[in-house]
């Protein structure tokens, strides 16, 4: 090694050891006057201070995504000993659970034994996913006024406010209340063949020719407005529903010519909401037009129209056709439906075989049916005897130019609106292409077949 | 020249060490929980006598949080210690002793609540991990008076100890020679009297070597002698691989850790007898 390269490593060593000489623990001051752990400890503190002398506990409308779905209630007070009693709206119980509240990336409140929150996460339910719910929540802030939370997967706002004694004992009834009256409900002054459709109705700020359809789907707790503007056109609003104890409000408002409406009241007077800038009303117009479809039935229902056989004047003559082809006792029209579209109508025809009445299928047209050869499906029957019965009254039923046409009717290329009826309980549809064209379909259960 | 390199060296190492130098507190801050009656009756049960911790709060650091998983009700927390207390843990206090328990049990139980889904469509029971932790599934679905739904759940538990046992010292080789050519990965594929026909107590013997050691091991132990005899009577199981596999199980456990499996078996019935 020769000298000067000896001296370099010499002086970086003289250097680096200055350097680090430098670094002692008492030569630097704290930015804070407390350590991370204490700053973070007093924040738990303090958490859990606010979250347990809550005199009444705290109340949150949880939403589990806000675009897909509407609130669901909860009530909750919080002891110090680590345990939580919970309410939810869907339980006639109070539950005792445990929470921690742990510091993580940020500090978490976690739910941590199952509690009515997991009800909403449980993989038990919707096909091993469950419906996305959390159990556990990373604070924002927390006061004698609120707790701001957002969930740990999703990241989803949830807020809980501070409850009273009326919430742990009226509240979920006032809510339940408000649920039934925002479910289609059948008017005093129908007469038969009449309907009722919802609608948002203004008493001020709107034309005459401008009409607003409300439907609320109880599902998914969401409602839909639909509004005819002065062209013709029509907006739709999709918005989540939260209910409260006096009506409802929307997650989001909803704006029709510049008016802004977001929250309503139940007028029990009047049997119907008000909303809270008291410019419309939800209510009920008899025989209106329908804008939009209620949302439709779930796919695993199936519709049907047997014995009274309620449609329009219209189609009277196609279905007398075909009840003649099928046997008066022995006929039904039915309608599957597949995740809210319109897949499948069938004639069903109940033969009698050796274990008593059963129904077979006629499909009218289905997506893989041969269109072509004019075939319809037949349901696929064990017992060879009734198959070639069923062939032969499919046969019937196709060769029949009535029947055809009837076929076409039913597979209006527009589609079809549908309008609540009854609640989750029967349905009139009135083809897109000819408002002439209506028939009612109830539910079918087929347990009761 | 060299000697004053390593001097300086030394110098700048031991400049940062102060002699009143504090570490100050651990930067892990532990939940911030209070202990209830619950947490009490684990410690006096399982952690004073046992060393075993029974962790029943959820776990969110110990499960995959890739998966839907939820914690555990609290009203079935204490039942189901009861459970592994009667069907797990005093059988093998009391066929072997206190000792043997306390060095091997896991030290680590993790309960969870609900079914833990794979991607393939499978459900995990358990899970047993390096010797000192295992995992229980679906104890919220639990009906603890079905005794034959109780039965199958402990199943898992033998299971999952039998992993920790020949993780410690390891089984015959023979044993993976008597059925070699059917362990597969899609163990799913295949239905019980498919499994008996290849020599398998269950479709997930199918899946290793040690899982079929550990399944042969728990279901020696859980089977009633008339669930055991209907697989042997099926009339295409492979008795002689079943028979093979059992005398390899039972030799194991009674040479290595003085375990008599069918003496075992014995006190474990008589709990369920009683629950």
């Amino acid at each position: 090694m020769n000298y000067r390269r000896m001296m370099r490593q010499l002086y970086t060593l003289i250097i680096a050891s200055l350097l680090l000489g430098a670094c002692n623990s008492d030569s630097f001051e704290d930015a804070f006057d407390k350590t991370p752990n204490e700053r973070i400890q007093e924040n738990i503190d303090h958490y859990s201070k606010v979250l347990t002398e809550a005199q009444h506990g705290w109340k949150m409308a949880y939403y589990i995504n806000d675009e897909a779905m509407g609130a669901f209630h909860f009530m909750m007070q919080f002891n110090k000993d680590n345990k939580v009693i919970s309410q939810f709206e869907l339980s006639d119980n109070n539950t005792t659970s445990t929470y921690s509240l742990r510091a993580e990336d940020e500090i978490a409140l976690s739910f941590d034994t199952y509690t009515f929150f997991s009800v909403l996460a449980d993989p038990g339910v919707e096909g091993g996913q469950g419906f996305g719910g959390e159990f556990e929540f990373y604070i924002h802030s927390a006061c004698a006024d609120s707790i701001v939370m957002i969930g740990k997967i999703n990241r989803r706002k949830a807020v809980m406010y501070p409850a009273t004694d009326f919430d742990w004992n009226d509240r979920f009834a006032s809510i339940h209340k408000n649920q039934e009256f925002l479910k289609i409900q059948e008017q005093p002054s129908m007469e038969a063949g009449d309907y009722a459709i919802r609608k948002l109705l203004f008493n001020s700020g709107l034309k005459d020719s401008e009409t607003v359809d409300f439907t609320y789907n109880a599902n998914n707790r969401r409602v839909k407005v639909a509004h005819k503007d002065n062209s013709g056109k029509i907006h739709v609003f999709d918005r989540s529903v939260e209910f409260n104890n006096s009506g409802f409000k929307l997650h989001k408002s909803i704006e029709i010519n510049d008016m802004s409406i977001s929250e309503f009241t139940y007028n029990d007077d009047q049997k119907h909401f008000v909303a809270n800038n008291e410019l419309c009303v939800i209510d009920y117009e008899i025989n209106g037009e329908a804008l939009i479809s209620t949302t439709a039935p779930l796919w695993e229902h199936t519709w049907k129209m047997t014995e009274n056989w309620e449609c329009s004047e219209s189609l009277k003559p196609y279905i007398e056709e075909s009840i003649k082809v099928l046997g008066e006792d022995n006929a039904g029209l039915f309608l599957f439906l597949h995740n809210n579209a319109l897949i499948t109508w069938s004639f069903r025809y109940r033969g009698i075989s050796g274990s008593g009445d059963s129904w077979s299928d006629f499909f009218l047209r289905q997506l893989y049916v041969d269109e072509l050869n004019n075939m319809c499906f037949l349901m696929p029957d064990n017992e060879d005897q009734r198959y070639d019965q069923n062939r032969e009254k499919s046969r019937e039923l196709y060769t029949n130019p009535k029947v055809r046409e009837f076929i076409e009717i039913l597979h209006d290329p527009k589609g079809w609106l549908f309008i609540e009826l009854e609640y989750q309980n029967k349905y009139r549809l009135v083809s897109k292409s000819n408002s002439n064209h209506w028939m009612i379909l109830e539910n079918w259960d087929p347990s009761k077949n | 020249m060299k000697q004053i390199i390593i001097f300086l060296t030394l110098a700048v190492s031991l400049l940062g060490c102060s002699d009143d130098e504090n570490l100050g507190e651990s930067g892990l801050l532990p939940p911030n929980v209070e202990k209830n009656e619950i947490d009490d009756y684990i410690k006096a049960t399982f952690t004073d006598p046992y060393n075993m911790v029974i962790d029943y709060k959820w776990p969110s650091n110990e499960v995959d949080n890739s998966k839907i998983i939820l914690p555990i009700k609290y009203e079935l927390v204490k039942p189901f210690c009861e459970l592994l207390k009667n069907l797990w843990i005093n059988p093998y206090v009391k066929h072997i002793n206190d000792e043997f328990v306390k060095k091997y049990i896991p030290k680590q139980v993790i309960l969870v609540g609900t079914p833990n889904y794979n991607a393939d469509g499978t459900v995990t029971e358990g899970i047993a991990e390096g010797g000192r932790k295992i995992t229980i599934f679906s104890i919220n679905s639990l009906n603890f008076k079905d005794k034959n739904m109780v039965r199958k759940q402990f199943g898992t538990m033998h299971h999952e100890f039998a992993h920790i046992l020949h993780q410690t010292i390891n089984y015959d080789e023979t044993y993976q020679q008597i059925t070699p050519r059917n362990y597969t990965l899609s163990w799913y594929d295949f239905n019980h009297q498919q499994a008996w026909e290849r020599g398998y107590v269950t479709p997930y013997s199918m899946e290793s070597p040690d899982e079929d050691f550990v399944e042969m091991y728990a279901h020696m132990l859980i089977l009633t002698d008339e669930e055991w005899n209907d697989m042997l009577s099926y009339p295409k199981t492979d008795v002689e691989a079943i028979k093979r596999k059992e005398a390899i199980v039972a030799d194991y456990m009674l040479e290595n850790w003085n375990i008599d499996v069918y003496e075992l078996k014995k006190l474990i019935q008589k709990q369920l007898d009683e629950l």
